[in-house]
């Protein structure tokens, strides 16, 4: 329990604050399906870039098919969805077990040249050899050939419980600032006591908010269409932090200290007795998993899966893209970059249309050359000031 | 069969010379600085375009080969001077500024051209129509693309083989550090080699607008095709980048000929038994 809280207080302090913000601004405000449906896809994407920054960041083994994984992910749940009539969240499951799967052929595959440029010319190459064998008409039947796989979103996101809880966002607030004077008062005093009243009186709201709900009912159905807030925009989040969460406690574990060491330098990670092969067959599989996860979470987002759509090379690329800008080998980095960039994308594509991505292009090169470790990486390092120290200056 | 045949090796090394012609550059440019240029199949892809417009102002098909040459020509060596010199040694700095190039001019050749696929509307009457010799059919823009690659590659090998110039490139592939310390000036003629390079990239494209049609998909593809060459030839080797691409331009129409479906793929299943059993490719030994 101490490490857990030592765990959670140094590294997730100004992240937590962040995922906050996010569970809670559909609640409060005018957000609508249009919002959430960006930041839905914002979140799927930012776990991608986050499994390409774990393998590229810390193990320094850049993967040119990380969209192979992707890929299989979301074909993975198109065809749990189509042919077993399985839950969804049996298809997630899958979608990354795939994804391991594929990362640990990859691996025993290029075991002879596993390390810089030759390994990321093969991983390209195993991505594209299974690209062109979905796209021919041999293979129409398990790639469902241009049109691609229709899939039938899953119950578990067609539910929009948010609609009931919008109503009442303010007790929501309420209950939150309950939480923090709780959370403040009680500093000193052992963390179960602590944990057990912040629940305790989370559940005496639910109880309140249960009976307001029943009040409020004529209210919910009254809702507008803008005002649906689907589960899917929850899900991803919640897997979002729950993914980076993972990643941070693995990137710290002693394999996480491992990669880190082969990135530096292979020979002598091998020499003090470390079998890089191992080390590195475990960074691609687990990155290649969550890939696969992100993958399988954007299949319904999609409607229909097809090689040309999820398979894309540009995916990969835009990945590295992500990872660069926010900062690799910083996870949050990852996230960062996957956010502004498609933010970007969506708010400029109006505008100014097909141009968009030429500035983005721009940017990109811009980046490098003024801040070459990504934002968030030059960010922790600003005038001896942690990342950290600001945000604490930020929010008191 | 025997004409069928024949007309796949034709086809073959046709397909041989364009891989030729985006690969050598991308070989050179990696072997002497370890740079994988991610904006090389832009460049090919913009030389066929250049090319494509060249020769429907002016209706002369050679000046749009040159146009496209020479413009490549220019914007590699920009690149390199303007952009990426700054950054050498630097892996990660290279592949991104790289990556923002190929970015920029993919989606620029988006907007001007979308999705539709040209070709010339005029090349001269002796590279239209075919060859009948005995039972055989051959294209005559495929013979022309065969001799073009033949020239450039000869010209190529004959500068690295035969030029002050070109033995510091091959004494720089060899080994960068001890050819500077020799007094060599690596960097003067890494903007040279890369300029070349880029020649070579806008030339390949612009000769294969007549044949396979020039579209924006060609850039990413192409690109794709020329590592997948570098590693069959071995990294940085000259001789072994023309050797790959002659095997996997002839394997690609083998297989288009007669087992259609793995066409596609040929090229990347031969990369993947390359690095799998000979990492270090057919030429073997050069560097990794």
């Amino acid at each position: 329990m101490k490490t857990l809280e030592r765990h959670l207080k140094t590294h997730s302090s100004s992240l937590m604050i962040v995922a906050l913000f996010f569970a809670l601004i559909p609640l409060f405000s005018y957000f609508g399906l249009p919002y959430s449906d960006i930041l839905t896809r914002i979140f799927i994407i930012a776990i991608y870039a986050l499994s390409f920054d774990l393998l590229l960041g810390y193990t320094g083994l850049l993967n040119f098919g990380q969209s192979l994984f992707f890929g299989m992910g979301a074909y993975a749940t198109a065809y749990t969805l189509n042919w077993g009539g399985m839950s969804f969240l049996i298809a997630l499951i899958f979608s990354a077990a795939i994804g391991g799967l594929l990362g640990i052929l990859l691996s025993i595959m290029v075991k002879r040249s596993f390390k810089g440029i030759p390994f990321t010319f093969f991983s390209l190459a195993f991505a594209m050899i299974v690209l062109s064998m979905y796209q021919k008409r041999l293979f129409q039947g398990i790639s469902g050939g241009e049109g691609g796989l229709l899939l039938p979103v899953p119950g578990i996101l067609r539910s929009i419980w948010a609609l009931r809880v919008y109503e009442f966002g303010f007790l929501g607030l309420l209950t939150l600032a309950l939480l923090f004077i709780i959370y403040r008062s009680t500093r000193g005093s052992s963390l179960y006591v602590r944990i057990g009243l912040m629940v305790g009186s989370s559940g005496i709201a639910a109880i309140v908010f249960y009976l307001v709900a029943q009040h409020l009912d004529h209210l919910a159905k009254a809702a507008t269409y803008e005002r649906l807030i689907p589960n899917s925009y929850y899900l991803a989040l919640t897997v979002l932090v729950a993914v980076y969460f993972l990643a941070r406690r693995i990137v710290s574990s002693p394999v996480g200290r491992v990669w880190q060491s082969i990135r530096e330098n292979e020979t002598r990670t091998g020499v003090i007795g470390y079998n890089p092969f191992n080390y590195k067959l475990m960074a691609v599989a687990v990155s290649g998993a969550i890939a696969g996860l992100a993958g399988g979470l954007y299949a319904p987002y999609l409607l229909t899966v097809s090689a040309a759509n999820v398979f894309d090379p540009f995916l990969t690329i835009k990945a590295l893209i992500f990872a660069v800008l926010g900062g690799l080998g910083t996870l949050k980095g990852a996230i960062l970059g996957a956010g502004i960039i498609l933010l970007l994308e969506h708010f400029l594509n109006p505008l100014i249309g097909e141009w968009t991505n030429i500035l983005i292009g721009v940017l990109f090169i811009v980046i490098v050359f003024t801040m070459p470790r990504g934002i968030i990486g030059e960010l922790m390092t600003t005038g001896g000031k942690s990342f950290r120290e600001i945000i604490k200056e930020m929010v008191g | 069969m025997i004409a069928t045949l024949a007309s796949a090796l034709i086809d073959g090394l046709a397909l041989s010379m364009l891989y030729f012609m985006i690969a050598s550059g991308f070989s050179l440019i990696f072997g002497l600085e370890g740079i994988v240029n991610f904006a090389h199949g832009s460049l090919f892809m913009l030389g066929a375009f250049v090319s494509y417009e060249v020769v429907s102002y002016t209706g002369s098909f050679y000046l749009g080969l040159a146009a496209a040459g020479l413009s490549m020509a220019i914007i590699g060596a920009l690149i390199e001077s303007g952009l990426l010199r700054k950054k050498f040694g630097n892996e990660m700095a290279i592949i991104m500024i790289t990556l923002g190039v190929m970015y920029v001019i993919h989606h620029g050749a988006l907007i001007r051209y979308g999705a539709a696929s040209s070709t010339y509307r005029k090349i001269p009457s002796y590279l239209q129509g075919t060859l009948k010799p005995g039972q055989l059919i051959l294209n005559n823009y495929q013979l022309f693309i065969i001799v073009l690659g033949l020239i450039i590659a000869g010209a190529v090998f004959l500068f690295l083989n035969r030029t002050n110039v070109g033995l510091i490139v091959r004494a720089g592939i060899d080994d960068v550090d001890m050819a500077r310390a020799l007094g060599a000036n690596t960097r003067r003629t890494f903007t040279l080699v890369f300029a070349i390079g880029s020649a070579l990239a806008g030339l390949g494209g612009a000769a294969s607008v007549g044949w396979i049609y020039a579209s924006v998909d060609l850039g990413l593809s192409y690109l794709f095709f020329a590592f997948a060459i570098v590693v069959i030839g071995g990294l940085g080797s000259f001789k072994g980048t023309f050797y790959g691409s002659l095997l996997a331009g002839i394997t690609h129409e083998l297989f288009a000929y007669f087992i259609p479906f793995l066409a596609g793929p040929s090229l990347f299943i031969l990369m993947a038994a390359i690095l799998l059993f000979k990492p270090e490719g057919l030429a073997g030994g050069a560097k990794q």
